[in-house]
């Protein structure tokens, strides 16, 4: 199986583990994400499998190539869309999609039917300058120059960083399209809520891989019931909710707060009962299915 | 070789749009020249002086004449006594004394400057002793020598007899414009890349590492070929430094030492991870040398052992030492062999080096 | 009593009208979630109120000072926070803390005992001599957060806080929000994570330079038939005709 093959890699900068004892296992045409908040270790696991750095330990392949050794190979073969990344803010939209086309040894011309579908949402500003472009469309720029050599593996860096949620939408549409063309996609984003549109994912934090599966897997992972609650004073709720006796965790999630219970043994019944006694109105109370987000926060201690 | 030219193509774009960066180019060179051309000069010119006159007959008259006469010097005030002079001196309104005693007197003619600014001093004792010693009147008059504070040498000004301050600092801002264009410009260039991500995107494509430090360095390269014919043109017609040797011959080693100055902003590209440090790594550590040590300013000769030493590795030294051999003194190739073999094997070094240096990865 | 009242505020570049005749006004002490796509007239409309560009149109008095006249005194009673520049990494915690007090003229007393309590109330006791760029991000945007509010300012800005915090991290600075809340300070906040926007008294969302909808995040949704505020926002924000 090529794809992307990652066994046991670590990697530190001076005193701080930037991964540690990482292995993923992504198979040809997969869109994988990397789910986790900055500081997790995503951007250097990318970082190793573009070549840019070495691992200290382990071994890593792309395309059946490996990451140290066929470091010039792997260049020929990867698309990747660093963090961060601007563009030449003094080069056109045009002229900075001809600087990479010419840079990877081909034309627009030759793969525009790849970045079509792109290309056309942007094509408009064709003479404007890159450095006055807004989020979104730099980052559909920026996909079409890492797209332009019909790469067979691409790698993502926090695409979505900073865009507004439609133009968000509006680029995972774009990636589930470039996933039928065959091309093996890597991922990473801090927003769990994209979760949902990958094949798998893997959880990350401090940079461990803590959870590899399908987004769907990974909720049905989450052992303990979940309830959402809701109140009139929802502020003074998650006090009131965390200092009762079957909670085992709650956190705000957007309109209600999500109360995990310690075990089986209290209930929906008991928890009104109890917030009734300190003078809420409106309580509803409903058992849900845990989000991704859920699951990540779960996972284990905060950082 | 197309990506190559793209490349090339790509980085004049950047240069050109950036009004900052046009700016530092083009009007740089010739803000430098001009400053040190004119407003930044060592000449002498119309220097006040008085006269101490105790002989009053027209020996004094003929001399104080023929001092005026010289664009050096202007007469201030005919003092009466030394007292007065010496106020005067103190008040800083006259650099020179000229003292003509008494005919019986065993006429010495005595001069005094004003040595607070050493060389005025002694540029101004070496015109008063030229002009004084070369007149009729004392020729004429074998009783009449000169006296002066220290030793009297033969003065015969070689090359610049003017002694113009241009034909010293024009070859001193060369040095100093193509190490500003080449070195500052190209470490600045491929740092801001690494700043912008972009680095990393150029990395991780087929193109050669060697083939991004090439095509960032090559535009700068042209640009200060550009350069280096302003201040020719510049200073030939504006300043008036005739160009003695040959034109070739000076623009061969402007171009080797531009090669030096490249591979210096390589160099310091790999150290530096900001745009910032980069500017202040090659100012302090490129532009400060260009200035101090390498004799434009102040004459290597007079510096302590240990400058004198860390003098030698500065380019700039040997590149102004070779611009004046041959653009002041019209001297042929051979008598700038050392100079431009230094800068050769200095080009070759920090080549080696820099590519060396210059990772295939990111860290 | 309203801490921010616009009134046809209007910002043009040459022929671009980036903020297009916004009108709101916000209560003290509420929370008010400013959201809109990218390049829809946010940052151009938060730099006005922020007193740090003059509006070319219509009215605007923030803290109880005219935008045109009075932006210093706007200063004195703001405080700001963004998700770019938000303190000096190369200086130590306490040292961020004593800058930015003494900035806003804490006398000496009051900003040993404020450093005391925020240390204490962010857990970050035993990081008070850690340079601050070794904190990781999540504590680094709390920390700044309270250092905005550092003066009880009586409005306190803030542009996008939370970007790439972790899940956890970022509920707790809501926790921080919603106190500041509860001490009358008014929060004026931007975010790209649309559950946010729900934790918010009022949401307003700009489409195109306009606010294209102002309310509660429960009548927005039942008004735009949408589960969420995700979907209010898709809703309007493709409405967007405009690139930036």
């Amino acid at each position: 199986m090529l794809g992307v093959q990652i066994a046991h890699i670590t990697k530190t900068y001076r005193d701080i583990q930037a991964l540690h004892d990482v292995s993923l296992s992504i198979g040809e045409g997969e869109l994988f994400g990397l789910i986790g908040p900055d500081g997790a270790g995503k951007t250097t696991l990318f970082r190793i499998l573009t070549t840019l750095i070495l691992p200290d330990g382990g071994s890593a392949s792309v395309c059946g190539l490996d990451v140290v050794k066929d470091w010039k190979e792997i260049r020929k073969r990867v698309g990747y869309m660093p963090g961060r990344f601007s563009l030449y803010q003094y080069l056109s939209v045009e002229e900075n999609l001809t600087f990479f086309a010419t840079v990877f040894h081909t034309t627009v011309k030759e793969n525009y039917d790849l970045i079509r579908d792109i290309y056309v949402q942007i094509e408009t500003f064709k003479k404007r300058r890159a450095g006055k472009l807004s989020g979104g469309m730099k980052q559909k720029l920026a996909l079409c120059c890492a797209l332009i050599h019909r790469p067979d593996v691409l790698f993502l860096d926090e695409p979505t960083t900073g865009v507004d949620p439609v133009s968000r939408v509006e680029f995972w549409n774009i990636l589930d399209r470039l996933k039928k063309q065959g091309i093996t996609i890597l991922v990473s984003t801090p927003y769990m809520d994209e979760a949902s549109r990958c094949d798998r994912i893997s959880l990350m934090r401090s940079g461990k891989c803590l959870s590899i599966d399908t987004p769907d897997n990974i909720r049905k992972s989450f052992k303990k019931p979940l309830l959402a609650v809701q109140a009139d004073n929802m502020y003074t709720l998650l006090r009131d909710v965390r200092k009762w006796t079957g909670t085992y965790s709650c956190y705000a999630f957007g309109d209600s707060h999500h109360l995990t219970l310690k075990d089986d043994t209290s209930n929906t019944g008991m928890l009104k009962s109890y917030l009734e006694g300190k003078g809420y109105h409106k309580i509803l109370i409903k058992a849900i299915e845990p989000s991704v987000e859920d699951c990540f926060m779960e996972l284990g201690d905060n950082v | 070789m197309k990506q190559f030219i793209s490349f090339i193509r790509k980085e004049f774009y950047h240069i050109f749009r950036d009004v900052r960066t046009m700016i530092i180019l083009l009007v740089i060179p010739i803000v430098l020249i001009i400053l040190f051309g004119y407003a930044i000069t060592t000449e002498i010119k119309s220097s006040p002086f008085a006269v101490l006159d105790y002989r009053r007959d027209d020996v004094t008259a003929k001399l104080i004449e023929q001092l005026q006469a010289s664009e050096y010097f202007e007469l201030y005030k005919i003092v009466d006594s030394y007292d007065e002079a010496e106020t005067l001196f103190r008040q800083g309104k006259i650099r020179m004394l000229v003292s003509a005693p008494q005919p019986s007197k065993e006429g010495v003619i005595g001069i005094e400057v004003d040595a607070t600014d050493p060389n005025e001093a002694t540029a101004l004792l070496q015109y008063a002793t030229a002009i004084i010693s070369t007149s009729d009147i004392v020729m004429r008059n074998p009783d009449i020598q000169i006296a002066q504070p220290g030793i009297m040498p033969t003065v015969n000004l070689l090359y610049n007899p003017q002694m113009k301050g241009a034909y010293n600092f024009v070859p001193g801002v060369m040095g100093l414009i193509l190490m500003l264009i080449c070195a500052m410009m190209t470490s600045v260039g491929i740092v801001r890349e690494k700043e912008l991500g972009t680095m990393e995107v150029l990395l991780v494509s087929p193109f050669k590492p060697v083939y991004i430090v090439l095509a960032k360095a090559t535009p700068y390269l042209l640009l200060s070929v550009i350069n280096i014919i302003t201040i020719l043109l510049l200073s030939r017609f504006l300043l008036g430094v005739p160009i003695v040797g040959s034109f070739t011959l000076l623009f061969s080693v402007s171009i080797l030492y531009a090669l030096v100055s490249l591979c210096l902003g390589l160099l310091i590209s790999t150290i530096a991870d900001t745009q910032q440090a980069a500017m202040l790594i090659s100012g302090m550590a490129l532009m400060l040398p260009v200035i101090l040590l390498s004799g434009m300013v102040f004459p290597i000769e007079n510096m302590p052992w240990i400058l004198q030493l860390f003098a030698n590795i500065v380019p700039a030294k040997w590149y102004i030492i070779a611009v004046k051999n041959i653009m002041i003194k019209g001297l042929p190739a051979e008598a700038i062999l050392k100079e431009s073999g230094i800068l050769l094997f200095m080009a070759l070094f920090l080549t080696v080096v820099s590519v060396k240096r210059f990772k295939i990865r990111l860290e | 009593m309203y801490v921010i009242e616009t009134d046809r505020l209007t910002k043009q570049f040459g022929n671009f009208t980036a903020v297009d005749q916004i009108s709101f006004k916000v209560s003290s002490g509420e929370i008010f979630g400013f959201l809109g796509a990218n390049g829809a007239g946010k940052t151009t409309a938060m730099r006005m109120l922020c007193g740090l560009s003059i509006p070319t149109s219509g009215k605007a008095i923030v803290a109880g000072f005219d935008v045109y006249k009075e932006s210093e005194q706007i200063k004195k009673h703001i405080g700001y926070m963004s998700q770019k520049f938000s303190l000096y990494g190369d200086l130590k915690v306490w040292e961020n803390i004593r800058l930015f007090g003494g900035i806003y003229g804490l006398s000496r007393k009051r900003l040993a005992d404020k450093t005391d309590e925020l240390l204490h109330t962010l857990d970050l006791e035993k990081e008070r001599n850690t340079l601050v760029h070794s904190l990781p991000l999540g504590w680094k945007q709390k920390l700044a957060f309270s250092v905005a509010i550092i003066h009880d300012p009586k409005i306190v800005f803030l542009d996008e806080p939370t970007g790439g915090v972790d899940p956890v991290t970022r509920r707790q600075f809501w926790e921080l929000i919603y106190e500041a809340s509860a001490r009358d300070i008014t929060v004026f906040v931007t975010t790209h994570y649309m559950d946010e926007a729900e934790y918010c008294n009022r949401v307003s969302i700009m489409v195109d330079g306009r606010v294209e909808a102002l309310d509660t995040p429960s009548v927005l949704k039942t008004t735009y038939h949408a589960d969420n505020m995700n979907g209010v926002f898709q809703s309007l924000a493709r409405k967007a005709i405009r690139g930036e």
